[in-house]
């Protein structure tokens, strides 16, 4: 999906609950992907996930276009979900909770426990990939969300600096710090 | 030293996603959650302003209520005038409270304990208006009821 296209569909998403499907059939996985790569739990990933595109989908309005894909949007929100998650003893996904705690279909969806044990399997394969996720989570927060867009999902210096709202230099700065600091501790 | 561990962290392997169902499941109900909440505000909002304005002609002895239904149904026939009015002010709580119960009330069978499981969901919003619209529907009910045997 080019800029051009997602413009339109954000536009047209603002009245049409349909075509934030479109938006949200393209981004879910990236989303997820990310989030579970840092939090490492297949359940409190797919609340964040939800929380994530429930506030989206809710906000869209507010959303102005300036030339960036919607992702970023979603990566933001969903960092700040996640820093929310690390934060608090219980993480409780509000709007999530409110609207959909009355649907047991949802979290009782069929083969859902075989595909969360297989997923949660693959990753208890990859113990490196565990090493790296559990001293990561050591480090300062400000780290941690530098070094998992980067690394985690994919996202180059500038992205990461649209979505945490900081200047390129200091993204860069944070991720040299962030990953001399992780080596330390590998 | 940074480019050893910046290699090292880009060649890393991350567990791989796959589409689950809860993405499907959770996409149909997040879109059509706002669809459902207009429904819930018709349907919880409508009997509570009936309620609210009848409360408020019984109490100050106006006619909004009346007047506003004689004016919108004046060129309908009597029998088509006391269905539409049955509807409104009975049908329409009775839905609203049937809607309202549904939404905190869930079913589970268990097969293996073979139990069948009823629980109720604690919101207060939705007690408090199937509530209200039992209460509306009952007066409405009873005035009928009392109106017909007293032969008006």
């Amino acid at each position: 999906m080019n800029l051009n296209e997602e413009k339109i569909l954000i536009d047209k998403a603002k009245t049409d609950p349909y075509t934030f499907g479109i938006l949200y059939d393209f981004y879910y996985k990236q989303i997820f992907s990310y989030v579970f790569r840092r939090v490492g739990n297949y359940e409190i990933a797919r609340d964040i996930t939800s929380e994530t595109f429930l506030k989206a989908f809710i906000k869209i309005n507010s959303f102005k276009w300036q030339g960036i894909s919607i992702s970023a949007w979603f990566y933001r929100i969903a960092t700040n979900e996640i820093n929310q998650f690390l934060r608090a003893k219980k993480y409780r996904p509000s709007y999530f909770h409110e609207l959909f705690s009355s649907m047991p279909q949802l979290t009782n969806a069929s083969n859902e426990d075989t595909i969360k044990e297989r997923i949660e399997q693959e990753e208890q394969q990859d113990q490196d990939f565990i090493h790296v996720q559990q001293q990561l989570k050591l480090l300062p927060v400000k780290y941690q969300e530098v070094i998992t867009l980067k690394y985690f999902g994919n996202k180059s210096t500038n992205e990461i600096s649209v979505i945490l709202s900081k200047k390129v230099g200091t993204i860069k700065s944070l991720l040299s710090r962030g990953l001399e600091k992780l080596k330390k501790l590998l | 030293m940074n480019s050893e561990m910046e290699e090292f962290m880009e060649n890393l392997h991350k567990p791989q996603m796959e589409e689950t169902p809860y993405e499907k499941a959770f996409k149909l109900a997040l879109l059509n959650s706002r669809k459902s909440s207009v429904i819930g505000i018709l349907l919880i909002g409508f009997p509570a302003i009936v309620l609210f304005v009848a409360i408020g002609q019984a109490i100050f002895n106006f006619n909004i209520l009346d007047k506003a239904f004689n004016n919108i149904t004046s060129h309908l026939s009597l029998t088509l005038r006391a269905i539409i009015f049955f509807i409104l002010t009975v049908g329409f709580p009775i839905i609203a409270v049937a809607l309202n119960m549904l939404s905190i009330t869930f079913f589970n069978y268990n097969r293996q304990q073979k139990e069948f499981n009823l629980t109720f969901k604690i919101r207060w919003w939705n007690i408090l208006i199937t509530l209200a619209g039992g209460i509306l529907a009952a007066f409405f009910l009873l005035h009928l009821i009392a109106d017909s045997l007293a032969g008006k």
